[in-house]
């Protein structure tokens, strides 16, 4: 039986101007995605992924790196079965991990994640919410602080990514509070982080609302391959994809139980698809005994 | 014991051919046998980072003389250490996280491979810094 791989696509933040474009050159197929893409969205993406400083907004960045991730897939796929490999995907990842795992088509998921960006983006403008990554050894005390009264309402584990790092989406006008609270209760490093807003948390509960109708036409999709959710950390089926889905942009991400889980299901080398090799470390620091390669251009493919 | 395994760890997860190491305490040439082709170190010597070590000090360590140049492991935002009042002639230790690198929302350990004190820091807190650009230098301590 062949050696199971995990194949891991990269979320939001590791964007960069320039993105793709020696890929997107050279390759006549990935050019085919890219023109599926340009159809389906009211901008050219290809001008904001070579040359744009836009590239760093939530409102394009998902997109782009949706289609970067699908175009370097499409070579790794032809060295790595897809039947041989299980999925997943950090927060925007996931809907990279879903395009190749489901028989939902490019089109109608370039159309979607461009959804997904914009309705962000757009929420994250009309509020004031932060997000504080705190570090530490003894990171499930913190769940206890957000039961009390005074945090329950007002601050939310938005990402659970590695064993000893968390971060918390929260309203700005707490923050100093918040930290203050959080090390005085152990020791733990917190760092306010640079993002438009507190994704994944209940704050994004009106940009999810608006993006449902569009997950609503998924349902019939069918799961061809093992693909894991950030919503639990458990594999998708076709019963369940529409809710994990429709749960992922409020819900906390648990990346850290995700890539445990692949573990478990057999994966024994890992291929993250970043940008940069920080995927690589953060499966690294989850999992630290297992190989992992990272794929940021065609130059890597020809490695594995 | 523990610092020859170490050297001798990096060296073989690395893709150099050739490394060589010189302290105060020893003096090693490692070279491999499988490839042909060796670099000419002259008088630098490489210790490139393994994957195995990605919670280690940093992604290259160029050292001259005493001192070694801290590189920034991957992109991202470079948050120095605030509790170690990084600044020219701050001591630290062997293993204190010198910085974090920011990404995704998550953050990268670069740890200090030597005990020494800061030379020079290249970079402002909470710049972004792409892989490979110099943090800060720190010339080793030598017992």
């Amino acid at each position: 039986m062949a050696e199971k791989v995990g194949i891991v696509f990269c979320g939001q933040g590791t964007q960069k101007i320039g993105l793709g474009k020696n890929l997107l050159i050279n390759n006549r197929s990935d050019n085919n995605l890219l023109e599926i893409a340009n159809k389906n969205v009211e901008y050219d993406l290809q001008e904001i992924m070579y040359s744009s400083s836009k590239i760093l907004e939530t409102r394009y960045a998902q997109t782009a790196l949706f289609l970067y991730s699908l175009s370097l897939y499409q070579n790794i796929a032809k060295k790595v079965p897809t039947e041989n490999s299980i999925f997943a995907g950090l927060s925007l990842g996931e809907y990279s991990a879903l395009a190749v795992s489901t028989t939902i088509s490019f089109e109608r998921m370039v159309k979607v994640v461009d959804k997904r960006g914009e309705l962000m983006s757009n929420v994250c403008k009309s509020q004031n919410t932060v997000m504080v990554a705190v570090l530490g050894d003894n990171i499930d005390s913190i769940n206890k602080l957000l039961t009390l009264e005074k945090w329950k309402h007002n601050a939310f584990i938005a990402n659970m990514n590695t064993h000893n790092q968390i971060v918390i989406g929260l309203e700005s006008s707490l923050e100093n509070e918040f930290i203050i609270e959080i090390e005085r209760i152990g020791c733990f490093i917190c760092i306010p982080l640079k993002v438009d807003g507190a994704f994944h948390t209940p704050f994004m509960h009106e940009a999810n609302k608006r993006f449902l109708p569009f997950i609503e036409q998924f349902k019939d999709e069918v799961v061809k391959e093992k693909v894991l959710a950030n919503y639990d950390g458990s594999v998708y089926t076709a019963k369940n994809l529409l809710f994990k889905l429709s749960k992922q942009m409020e819900s906390t991400t648990y990346f850290a139980k995700i890539v445990d889980n692949m573990v478990n299901l057999g994966v024994k080398k890992f291929i993250t698809i970043c940008p940069n090799r920080s995927l690589m470390k953060l499966v690294k620091n989850i999992q630290p005994a297992y190989e992992i390669i990272n794929v940021s251009t065609t130059e890597d493919i020809k490695k594995l | 014991m523990d610092k020859l395994d170490r050297i001798a760890n990096v060296f073989i997860n690395s893709s150099v051919d050739e490394l060589k190491y010189k302290d105060s305490e020893l003096e090693i040439v490692l070279k491999r046998k499988s490839r042909q082709s060796l670099i000419n170190t002259n008088d630098i010597s490489v210790m490139q980072e393994t994957e195995d070590q990605s919670k280690s000090s940093c992604e290259t360590l160029k050292k001259d003389k005493n001192d070694v140049i801290i590189k920034a492991n991957t992109s991202g935002i470079c948050e120095l250490n605030e509790k170690l009042g990084l600044k020219r002639g701050v001591k630290v230790n062997e293993g204190v996280i010198l910085c974090n690198i920011e990404v995704m929302k998550n953050f990268i350990d670069v740890m200090s491979p030597i005990n020494g004190t800061v030379k020079q820091i290249f970079v402002n807190n909470s710049s972004v810094v792409s892989e490979g650009d110099k943090i800060l230098s720190l010339e080793e301590t030598i017992n």
